[in-house]
């Protein structure tokens, strides 16, 4: 072994050193090829001689371990350091999911990891509502609550949108389009941050959770105290279901962080929180395609100028279908 | 060792690889360039789009969206994390233990961002990564990464030229190796083949200040002195 004979420094650099820079050009060629690297391990070499990366990484693994081993000079040991830290990024990288994995995901594992939580899920649920509803009901017993709550702003543009009947009927599908970006944008950006308040020890999930509701329970109220309840309620009726479903859900992702931080369990607090947040972070995978929904039905759907007993049946109609959905789906595929 | 900012992690070969972490500073200067870019972004994207109506300010809405949440994660997967701003102050995220960061972990430290940032200037960031050992904020934690200094890049442009090819031996002239006179443990080695490798890095009377510390084994003192200790180091780096 060449390393083996040569014990100073010099000697030892002079001898290996033909390895490293064939293992730096590996290396180069590797992240160069870059986005198609996969196809790296069945690519055969060029040479008889050039050696594959892997085996060159554990030379060169070595020679770091030998020149730690013999105290060589800091300035070498650094350079080894560095080169081995290439290679083992380059060598373990994470496996890539598939497109087939997020439909499945989608079509039984959601609800499944779901159903798993459904305690915790019913707590999310029930402090959604119970601010929610509060505030509806304050429309008619405590009106300056609300009004309170929306401030002059928010219920200018809101007497502009409900309050006559043609407001929101009959949008072109331009109109359709840019309403549902801009619900992309707002509503998936509110599940981002409610999932994101979860690592304050849950605290900021509840937090952002229940100030929506309080919010849209206020625009409910006053709704009510206006009354364009007739102007307002067919039209949020088709996409409530997935919508509200969906913040329920971000919430739910949301302590999953927290949860863990708080109670690891027999983990370590730190292990608990990386597995807390990647479970979270599926269930906000499900969350966001809900929401993602109800931007389409909500872009297109909701002020569409089909009959409102219609859209009073669709609304009631996807709200039994989300619930079956995450009651049932998957159920036979469950340990 | 333990002044230094490294965190030790074990490949699976058996071998503990040094990280050199990054702290609130460099970070922070990343950031601030992450924004200008994302900022420079928007203008394009506002007057490329801008002139297209109804459906033009829809696709903007989109972009942004895009933008605000997947800016990192896009980077950060892609060029194994690195984003436009980390590249330029030369920093990298990984895992704690070492590998690039992948989709998972680069989501979650980045959808965390919605609280670090909180509540003001990333107030929430700063706090935690100046509490914590390995300088992690809030999205750092619950992901399970680390910044690091990309010290490779760096030093391909810089150090190649100031560390190796700096005078190997002291004042000019070569030195002439000397064996070293007594048992030295592996820390006494590296020091004195430290001593060697930087000697290019001090000026002439701060090498033999040094080197005058050795006094009472090289029983030489100045220029003498400093060649006898730099003969030590080559001894020890040339072959018996």
């Amino acid at each position: 072994m060449a390393g083996g004979r040569s014990l100073k420094q010099g000697a030892f650099e002079a001898a290996r050193r033909p390895v490293w820079e064939s293992f730096v050009q590996e290396l180069d060629r590797d992240s160069r090829r870059g986005w198609s690297s996969r196809r790296r391990m069945r690519e055969s070499t060029q040479g008889a001689d050039s050696k594959d990366l892997p085996s060159l990484y554990r030379e060169v693994s070595r020679d770091l371990a030998l020149a730690r081993d013999r105290a060589y000079s800091d300035r070498l040991q650094e350079e080894l350091n560095e080169w081995v830290l290439r290679g083992h990024q380059e060598l373990y990288r994470a496996q890539r999911s598939h497109w087939s994995d997020v439909f499945s995901f989608l079509a039984f594992g959601f609800p499944i990891l779901l159903r798993q939580r459904s305690k915790r899920f019913f707590f999310c649920m029930m402090a959604f509502c119970i601010p929610f509803f509060l505030m509806w009901w304050a429309g008619s017993v405590a009106p300056e609550w609300v009004l309170a709550l929306l401030g002059e702003d928010t219920i200018a543009s809101m007497n502009e949108m409900y309050g006559n009947s043609d407001g929101l009927r009959g949008r072109s599908a331009e109109r359709g389009f840019s309403a549902f970006a801009f619900y992309i944008r707002n509503n998936v950006g509110i599940d981002f941050r409610v999932f994101a308040g979860g690592i304050l020890a849950g605290v900021g999930s509840l937090f952002f959770l229940g100030f929506n509701a309080f919010f849209l329970g206020a625009v409910f109220g006053y709704i009510h105290m206006a009354g364009h309840n007739d102007n307002f309620l067919p039209f949020v009726a088709g996409h409530g279901a997935f919508e509200i479903t969906g913040l329920w859900v971000s919430a739910l992702a949301g302590l999953e962080v927290g949860m863990a931080w708080i109670s690891p369990g027999e983990k370590s607090r730190r292990f608990a929180m990386v597995e807390g947040a990647r479970t979270g972070l599926k269930l906000l995978g499900g969350a966001a395609a809900l929401t993602a929904l109800a931007a389409v039905v909500e872009g297109f759907w909701s002020p569409s100028s089909v009959p409102v007993t219609i859209k009073y049946w669709v609304g009631g109609a996807l709200w039994v279908l989300t619930a079956l959905y995450l009651m049932f789906a998957g159920r036979s595929r469950e340990a | 060792m333990k002044l230094d900012t490294r965190r030790q992690v074990e490949t699976p070969e058996g071998l503990a690889l040094g990280l050199r972490l990054a702290g609130v500073l460099p970070r922070g200067c990343a950031l601030l360039l992450d924004t200008l870019v994302r900022g420079v972004f928007y203008m394009a994207v506002f007057l490329t789009l801008g002139w297209f109506g109804i459906m033009g300010d829809a696709l903007i809405t989109l972009i942004i969206f895009l933008a605000e949440w997947f800016y990192y994660v896009f980077f950060e997967v892609l060029f194994k994390g690195v984003s436009p701003g980390k590249y330029w102050v030369g920093l990298r995220v990984l895992h704690d233990d070492g590998t690039p960061v992948g989709w998972n972990a680069s989501l979650v430290r980045n959808f965390m961002r919605a609280v670090d940032f909180l509540p003001l200037f990333y107030g929430f960031g700063v706090l935690s990564s100046s509490l914590s050992p390995s300088f992690r904020r809030l999205g750092d934690w619950a992901a399970g990464t680390v910044v690091v200094h990309d010290s490779m890049r760096k030093r391909r442009a810089r150090g190649r030229r100031k560390v190796r090819s700096k005078p190997r031996n002291g004042s000019g002239g070569s030195v002439r190796s000397v064996p070293v006179p007594l048992v030295l443990d592996r820390d006494e080695q590296g020091a004195l083949l430290a001593f060697l490798q930087r000697r290019g890095q001090w000026s002439q009377e701060r090498a033999q200040e040094l080197s005058n510390l050795l006094e009472p084994i090289t029983t030489l003192s100045g220029e003498e002195g400093l060649q006898r200790t730099l003969g030590y180091g080559a001894w020890l780096e040339e072959e018996a």
